[in-house]
């Protein structure tokens, strides 16, 4: 188990080079704190698809650190968002930046390999590689070589209790083990940012609560950015530092989770009120 | 074992081997096979041996497909399309000049005039078969699934028509070349083609194929591993367009004939059911393929011929051998539709998977 440890401290040092060379241009401080700043920022986000309205105007900001909750109805636009953030789809107008440099044009493989990371809705699992090859894939296409993806794998599987699964094949995984799997996979990118599009869906209560405690402890020891989204109000408000509401494609509402909990607009936007009765986000 | 590693108490009676004898294994195995293969073809009749010598020469240009198909997971009915260059390639450079001259009179002078030795030509059928897999892949590979597949078929028809009617580069319309050299024996093939399953299996073990082999998983969530699948297949289609480059100049070799004509869809479904039947997705897939439904023809074919057993002649009906490969794909296809092999390449059988952990500690060593 110590050398399992030195795997995860081997993980954070490729962490903070990262980070640091990140800072580099910037103070002292930054480089000694592992916890650089930075942000990954949809700004006047608007897509359409066949004349229907996707999103209109949005604009989310996910600080490196923390986790950012979005929660919407249905048809809100969520995924959309991803789909734009992580570079599965181009907006029709607005930019995605990441630490202040204009990524909106990059493909989903530069994206990736730029510190933005994803998973999806349905699992998308490599099922004929076993779970272990699952995760050296990512870190293999992220530059790393055979050792290092091998070493890198080991330590994240470890860190996500994946490990016992690491022969597998990842074609015939229990539902749990699926999504937690999807996460290490994107953990194997080494990214600033993460995007959990409905990582809790069909966990059940105690799986829940891991999860919101792994995502908790991947954000704060890894610094990374999480944009969390998921049906789930409880896993949402517990989990989040900052949560942002979508309806119809539009931000509704954004604040501390709090603030957004006593929010009248909240119920109105998951009673299906038409969002564009509300008045456009002025907080 | 040469390792020097004891036997692990959970493994008793099973020997232990590091993971690159494990992987070695799944070449020897292949290389074994067509060794035995073709010891056993030329133990045999004189036509079993011109059967041996295609039957070589389709089991490259399997492989080479399986480089592509196997990897990317993208079905290509345009492979022999590059067959057709490297045929090209080897007769244009290897027919005798005064015939080339007197049977060719509309070539380029700078083709008119080009020559080379058999091994050079051989490696220029691979460079020419590469070089053009590669600009085709660079339109081609911007598609997906089924769209891919027929656009790889209009590729094998634009090739084909190219060389039926550019004269400079070829026989006047439809015609055919003549008079290519046989300067291989089947040991030299049998070499050859052990050679490109090693070149094979090399692209296999590489980071790329490897990159490529998650993305035919799934397309979709490559991209977000950070995977350029674009740039991989690319890859892909180019070394395995070089290999059925290799098979084109071979087959010319071999069948010393070479028309535009040739390179059409028998060939195509030929070299396809081979394919799928020994399993698309394993390099020894398509080597058991090969060797199966080679065998499996040629033996069709004396049947074909009237076969003499005692005093009663057998015969079956001429063309009962693609009757016979079309129904073996099929109950293929719906009876193990991983192909004999199910996909998968030789294992090293005498030890039992490591469990997961033990392999994990090794990797901290």
């Amino acid at each position: 188990m110590a050398s399992s440890c030195s795997k995860k401290n081997g993980h954070l040092k490729k962490w903070s080079s990262l980070t640091s060379s990140q800072a580099s241009s910037t103070s002292v401080e930054e480089l000694e704190l592992p916890l650089s700043a930075g942000f990954l920022r949809a700004e006047g986000i608007s897509r359409s698809f066949r004349g229907v309205k996707a999103l209109a105007e949005v604009t989310l900001e996910i600080p490196r650190g923390r986790i950012t909750g979005l929660i919407g109805p249905n048809g809100a636009g969520k995924s959309t968002l991803v789909n734009i953030l992580s570079g599965y789809e181009r907006p029709d107008i607005g930019s995605v930046a990441m630490n202040n440099v204009d990524i909106t044009r990059q493909t989903a493989h530069q994206k990736s390999r730029s510190g933005v990371a994803r998973t999806f809705q349905h699992g998308h699992l490599f099922r004929s590689l076993s779970v272990l090859e699952n995760v050296q894939v990512s870190a293999l296409a992220n530059g790393s070589g055979r050792r290092q993806a091998q070493r890198t794998a080991v330590g994240i599987l470890d860190r996500l209790d994946l490990l016992p699964w690491g022969g597998l094949s990842a074609g015939h995984l229990p539902h749990g083990v699926e999504r937690r799997l999807g996460v290490a996979r994107a953990l194997a990118t080494a990214p600033e940012y993460l995007l959990l599009d409905e990582p809790a869906a069909g966990l059940n209560d105690g799986e829940m609560e891991n999860f919101r405690n792994t995502i908790h402890s991947i954000s704060a020891d890894l610094n990374i950015g999480v944009l969390l989204i998921d049906h789930n109000m409880r896993l949402i408000f517990a989990a989040s530092d900052y949560i942002y509401v979508l309806a119809g494609g539009q931000n509704v509402l954004q604040g501390d989770p709090d603030v957004v909990r006593s929010d009248e607009k909240l119920a109105t936007s998951y009673l299906g009120t038409i969002a564009s009765t509300l008045a456009k986000p002025t907080s | 074992m040469t390792h020097g590693k004891a036997p692990s108490p959970t493994a008793v009676r099973r020997l232990l081997a590091p993971a690159w004898v494990v992987d070695l294994w799944t070449l020897a195995v292949p290389l074994a096979a067509v060794y035995l293969f073709t010891s056993a073809g030329s133990a045999l009749s004189g036509s079993a041996r011109v059967d041996l010598g295609y039957a070589l020469v389709n089991l490259i240009i399997v492989v080479a497909l399986w480089v592509f198909v196997g990897n990317s997971g993208v079905l290509s009915f345009g492979h022999i399309g590059f067959v057709a260059i490297g045929a090209w390639t080897m007769s244009l450079l290897t027919i005798e000049p005064l015939v080339k001259s007197n049977l060719l009179p509309t070539l380029f002078p700078f083709v008119q005039d080009a020559s080379a030795s058999p091994v050079v030509a051989l490696i220029m059928g691979a460079i020419m078969g590469g070089i053009v897999a590669f600009l085709s892949a660079l339109v081609l590979m911007k598609l997906n699934g089924l769209e891919a597949g027929i656009a790889t078929f209009a590729l094998l028809q634009v090739i084909v028509q190219v060389l039926t009617y550019w004269d400079k580069i070829g026989p006047k319309s439809g015609q055919s070349m003549v008079g290519i050299p046989a300067s291989f024996d089947l040991p030299v093939v049998m070499s050859i083609a052990m050679l490109v399953i090693v070149v094979a299996w090399l692209y296999q073990q590489s980071t790329s194929a490897r990159l490529l082999r998650a993305s035919r998983d799934d397309i979709a969530a490559a991209p977000a591993s950070g995977i350029n699948v674009f740039k991989h297949r690319v890859i892909a289609f180019a070394v395995s367009g070089a290999l059925a480059g290799i098979g084109g100049a071979l087959w010319a070799q071999t069948n010393r004939v070479v028309q535009a004509s040739q390179f059409n869809l028998d060939f195509t479904f030929l070299t396809i059911a081979m394919l799928v039947i020994g399993g698309m997705l394993s390099l020894w897939g398509a080597v058991v393929g090969t060797i199966v439904i080679s065998t499996l023809n040629h033996f069709l074919g004396l049947l074909e011929g009237g076969l003499e057993i005692g005093s009663v002649t057998v015969s079956i009906p001429s063309g009962s051998r693609l009757i016979v490969l079309g129904l073996s794909l099929i109950l293929i296809l719906i009876l193990r539709p991983g192909g004999i092999t199910n996909g998968r390449e030789a294992v090293w059988p005498f030890e039992k998977k490591l469990d997961f952990l033990t392999q994990a500690q090794r990797t901290f060593d």
